[in-house]
């Protein structure tokens, strides 16, 4: 096991910049998530790591070593690719042993240590068989196993699940997560799927456009989001941002205004709150009024959508269902501590909760 | 559902017409071709056989020794230089489409202008003669072509037959190679393989079907060799396909000439079958 620390990686392909200056350090046995939208610079990151990739600039360590310029087959490393990238030519017993045959262990040894790996992935009835006699969950147990007969100090997954339906990936996405802890290896994870993220990962580094947008646990990410991007990109639906202006403890958004705002933000600000922490009805906090535009009953969820009376329109969700009709006046409350502002500028969140 | 006994038609009318291309092209010609060398005025007779094997004048097991020689020198030099600059070509470096290009470029010249070609190459005031004299390297011209220079002669060939047909080689095994999926690599450098073992233990067998495909093709062309050689050597160097081309345009032994036709395709066709059981690419079968 083994952490891995990457300082101020740069990455370029021709005139594209994939990444601006990457600092990120994994724990050791932590599960780490790169999540972002495609084209993010994550998959390059973990590229990165693996060693497929030569940084521009920056370096990056494995503990206190310096691996930059080691190939992927000196820094003990195990991927499983988005592919799955199994050899189509040999068994699967064969694909899983094949690291440990590089590695020339004894006979008896390869065969004990596969057998172990797919008992653990639940494959031992398969290992005769050539991919292409799989289904698609099943090639990805072999290739997760394959990544972990090795004990690698650091076990790389670049979207691993994006080609499961969506029954598998909810079943496959909390196995990953035991099988990590199990294992106690130090994982980095990359995903687009934000809920993914939040099951898998002990900490997430949100990314986009080349840099890391914040790092945090799944709960930080969510509740204190360090700018507009992560705040919007996280949670489902979307974070409402409204523009607002803060003057002497008076916050005024959307026609409506609160008092004793204790923030130290002046003037224009921009004001987020996440659907699910929207009141129907006056209670204390930003209290919000328009009309009901549209109703989406999901059984479990009731979303709301309104139209202000300022002209904005919002998203609500409530748990349960919810006794709301189309084109009816309502009234809706954000409390306080739901209630982030940033700064219009830069995005930058100035606080959480006023 | 056809009704019973009639599920025959559908499956028959689809294959007819490639049975009927096979008949018309492949089929009559052969018979044909037989009733030439044994049936010469309708009777049965062995006399082909006999100018071929016993008359002074035949020149057949030279033939067979040169032709075998010739492909089994061209055909694994041409498909070794062909991997080699798969391999090579497989890595990406500036100027790779260009490289990839000119290789290509013998598939569109003809054997007799590749024979030409390389005549005028090598020919004793020829452009390599020319270079080593200016050179210094030497002071009078090597000669490559004339009887008592049969060994340089058969250089020349396989120089030449090496030049233009590994081109079609290259293209049938780097087109494989492409079509593998570049994580397939990656996985291996990942888990830890070298260079040595993901060219043994992944790369080859992942397109030995293409390797297949070309040894199938070039096999059976190289039995056919003909121009590069009639125009090199002439009858200095007999082969198969030039003793068939001699006894049928100069001396007019049509049921020689076909003779030499059947033992062509009755070797293509041995061999052809041979590769298809060595090289069976197991993983691809259901």
């Amino acid at each position: 096991m083994a952490s891995v620390r990457l300082e101020g990686v740069v990455k370029r392909f021709g005139r594209t910049i994939a990444l601006r200056g990457i600092d990120l350090e994994i724990r050791d046995g932590e599960s780490m998530v790169l999540l972002g939208p495609s084209g993010c610079g994550k998959t390059t990151t973990l590229r990165v790591i693996a060693g497929l990739e030569r940084p521009d600039e920056g370096r990056v360590y494995f503990d206190d070593r310096d691996v930059t310029d080691l190939p992927p087959r000196s820094r003990n490393v195990s991927m499983v690719f988005q592919s799955y990238a199994l050899w189509p030519h040999m068994k699967v017993y064969d694909n899983i042993a094949f690291p440990l045959k590089v590695r020339r262990l004894p006979e008896s040894e390869i065969r004990k240590r596969v057998r172990w790996a797919a008992e653990l992935m639940e494959i031992e009835g398969l290992l005769d068989r050539y991919p292409h006699q799989l289904s698609g969950g099943q090639r990805q147990r072999v290739a997760v196993a394959r990544a972990i007969v090795v004990e690698p100090e650091v076990l790389l997954m670049d979207e691993p699940l994006s080609n499961l339906d969506a029954i598998l990936r909810v079943k496959m996405r909390s196995e990953i997560k035991k099988l990590q802890r199990k294992l106690g290896v130090t994982m980095v994870y990359v995903t687009h799927d934000q809920v993914e993220a939040m099951v898998i990962g002990d900490r997430i580094a949100v990314m986009n456009n080349g840099r890391i947008m914040q790092v945090g646990t799944p709960s930080q990410i969510y509740k204190e989001p360090a700018n507009t991007f992560v705040a919007t990109f996280i949670g489902s639906p979307q974070m409402n941002i409204l523009e607002g202006f803060v003057d002497d403890g008076k916050l005024v958004v959307a026609g409506s205004e609160l008092l004793g705002v204790e923030a130290e933000a002046r003037g224009r600000v921009l004001v987020g709150f996440r659907p699910e922490r929207v009141l129907i009805g006056v209670f204390d906090g930003l209290v919000l009024e328009g009309v009901v535009d549209f109703v989406e009953s999901l059984g479990s969820l009731t979303i709301i959508h309104v139209a202000l009376d300022s002209g904005s329109k919002i998203v609500v969700s409530i748990s349960g269902e919810a006794d709301v009709e189309q084109g009816s006046r309502i009234r809706l409350t954000v409390p306080r501590d739901a209630i982030h502002l940033f700064d219009p500028e830069s995005g930058s969140a100035i606080t959480h909760g006023v | 559902m056809a009704p019973a006994g009639r599920e025959w038609v559908k499956p028959a009318l689809l294959m007819a017409p490639a049975i009927l291309y096979l008949t018309i092209f492949i089929v009559y010609p052969i018979i044909d071709t037989i009733i030439i060398a044994f049936f010469p005025e309708g009777r049965f007779s062995t006399e082909s056989l006999e100018y071929l094997l016993y008359s002074p004048l035949s020149k057949f097991w030279d033939a067979i020794k040169f032709t075998l020689i010739l492909a089994a020198l061209v055909v694994p030099i041409e498909t070794v230089l062909a991997l080699i600059a798969t391999l090579v070509l497989l890595q990406p470096f500036k100027g790779r489409d260009t490289a990839v290009y000119i290789l290509s470029i013998p598939i569109a010249i003809s054997d007799v202008a590749a024979g030409l070609i390389w005549y005028s190459m090598l020919t004793s005031k020829g452009f390599v003669n020319k270079v080593l004299i200016e050179l210094g390297v030497i002071d009078s011209p090597i000669y490559f072509f004339g009887y008592e220079f049969r060994d340089r002669a058969l250089l020349a060939i396989v120089l030449a037959e090496v030049w233009r047909s590994m081109a079609i080689v290259f293209i049938i095994i780097f087109a494989g190679a492409q079509l593998i999926h570049r994580e397939l690599f990656e996985a291996a450098d990942v888990f830890g393989a070298s260079f040595w073992v993901k060219l043994r233990h992944i790369l080859l067998p992942m397109i030995k079907p293409s390797i297949q495909a070309a040894l199938i093709i070039r096999t059976l062309f190289a039995f056919q060799v003909f121009a590069v050689v009639w125009i090199l050597a002439g009858r200095d160097i007999p082969v198969l396909a030039g003793e068939a081309y001699y006894n049928l345009v100069e001396i007019h032994r049509f049921d020689v000439a076909a003779l030499y036709a059947l033992i062509i395709a009755i070797l293509s066709m041995t061999t052809g079958f041979l590769y298809l059981r060595m090289l069976r690419a197991r993983h691809l079968e259901v």
